[in-house]
């Protein structure tokens, strides 16, 4: 309390900002990740589907 | 994130996409600046419940590998493996961002400290629990192995949890009673800022539970075109 009037914050608004991109990174990281295998899990499946079909034919 | 999410699901991506920029509005707007960090110590709301989250993820993962071993059930392995993604993923972002909280305030981008020490070896034994499911091609040795390590490497989770309050550290303790000798114990938050933590928490819990979901449902849709190839190569 006696040395709050020259106690100064000080300045660290660069880390934080630097920690919330990764905050919100990683997780958007993670998720495109997630939509990525999705469509090459698809297109595996289209794939085996169509040969699959063309075995029998 | 498939095309056709079940309607809960559909729900809960909402729910957790409001809750997430609802606490982003609380830690930025609502939580009071503290003094002696300044901006820097915003990192917190985030990093604990990051924390949280990966501590959850590999709790679930000990769970689903003594589910797998009794059952046999391979939707078991795939929670597993699913939660322990997640767990890395949250792990990561809590180490990132606590060099970036300790820069300024240790003037240090890091240092051995017995928390931030333990909390490197339990990410590598799950990196490498990824690492050994790889190096195993048959399905059932992979899920038991996977399974049987899952559980050994939580181990390395409560190590971490109480490094702060078992050894000497300088990692701030905020539950808990801190070791007599510890030099980062903390003064107790304000009630905007406990209120803004909370919330925090539950949202990061929210968060995992979706995610966890989508990665269970990939899991799954893998398992499907697994068969499938075996099916194609036998016909």
């Amino acid at each position: 309390m006696i040395f709050s009037p020259f106690l100064q914050t000080p300045d660290t608004s660069g880390y934080m900002i630097a920690g919330y991109v990764i905050f919100i990174a990683l997780p958007i990281l993670f998720i495109a990740s997630l939509i990525y295998r999705q469509r090459n899990l698809k297109r595996d499946e289209e794939t085996m589907q169509s040969l699959t079909e063309d075995k029998k034919q | 994130m498939t095309t056709s999410s079940p309607r809960t699901l559909q729900i809960l991506n909402i729910v957790t996409a409001v809750m997430f920029v609802i606490a982003l509005g609380l830690v930025f707007f609502y939580a009071p600046r503290e003094v002696t960090m300044g901006e820097v110590q915003r990192i917190f709301y985030f990093h604990v419940p990051s924390a949280w989250v990966g501590g959850l993820a590999f709790f679930v993962t000990l769970v689903a590998g003594v589910a797998f071993l009794r059952t046999g059930d391979y939707k078991w392995d795939r929670v597993g493996l699913s939660s322990v993604e997640i767990g890395i993923t949250f792990s990561l972002m809590t180490l990132l961002s606590g060099m970036l909280w300790a820069r300024p305030i240790w003037n240090t981008w890091w240092t051995w400290d017995p928390r931030l020490t333990t909390f490197t070896i339990l990410l590598l034994l799950y990196f490498a629990y990824l690492m050994l499911r790889q190096g195993i091609e048959d399905s059932g040795r992979r899920a038991r192995f996977a399974s049987v390590y899952g559980i050994v490497a939580f181990i390395s989770v409560p190590i971490t949890y109480f490094a702060i309050q078992l050894a000497r550290s300088i990692h701030p303790v905020l539950f808990g009673p801190a070791n007599p000798n510890a030099k980062g114990d903390t003064a107790p938050l304000a009630p905007p800022m406990l209120q803004t933590f909370f919330f925090c928490l539950f949202t990061f819990t929210v968060l995992y539970i979706t995610l966890l979901w989508h990665r269970i449902r990939l899991a799954n849709h893998a398992d499907r075109v697994e068969q499938l190839k075996a099916k194609a190569l036998s016909a």
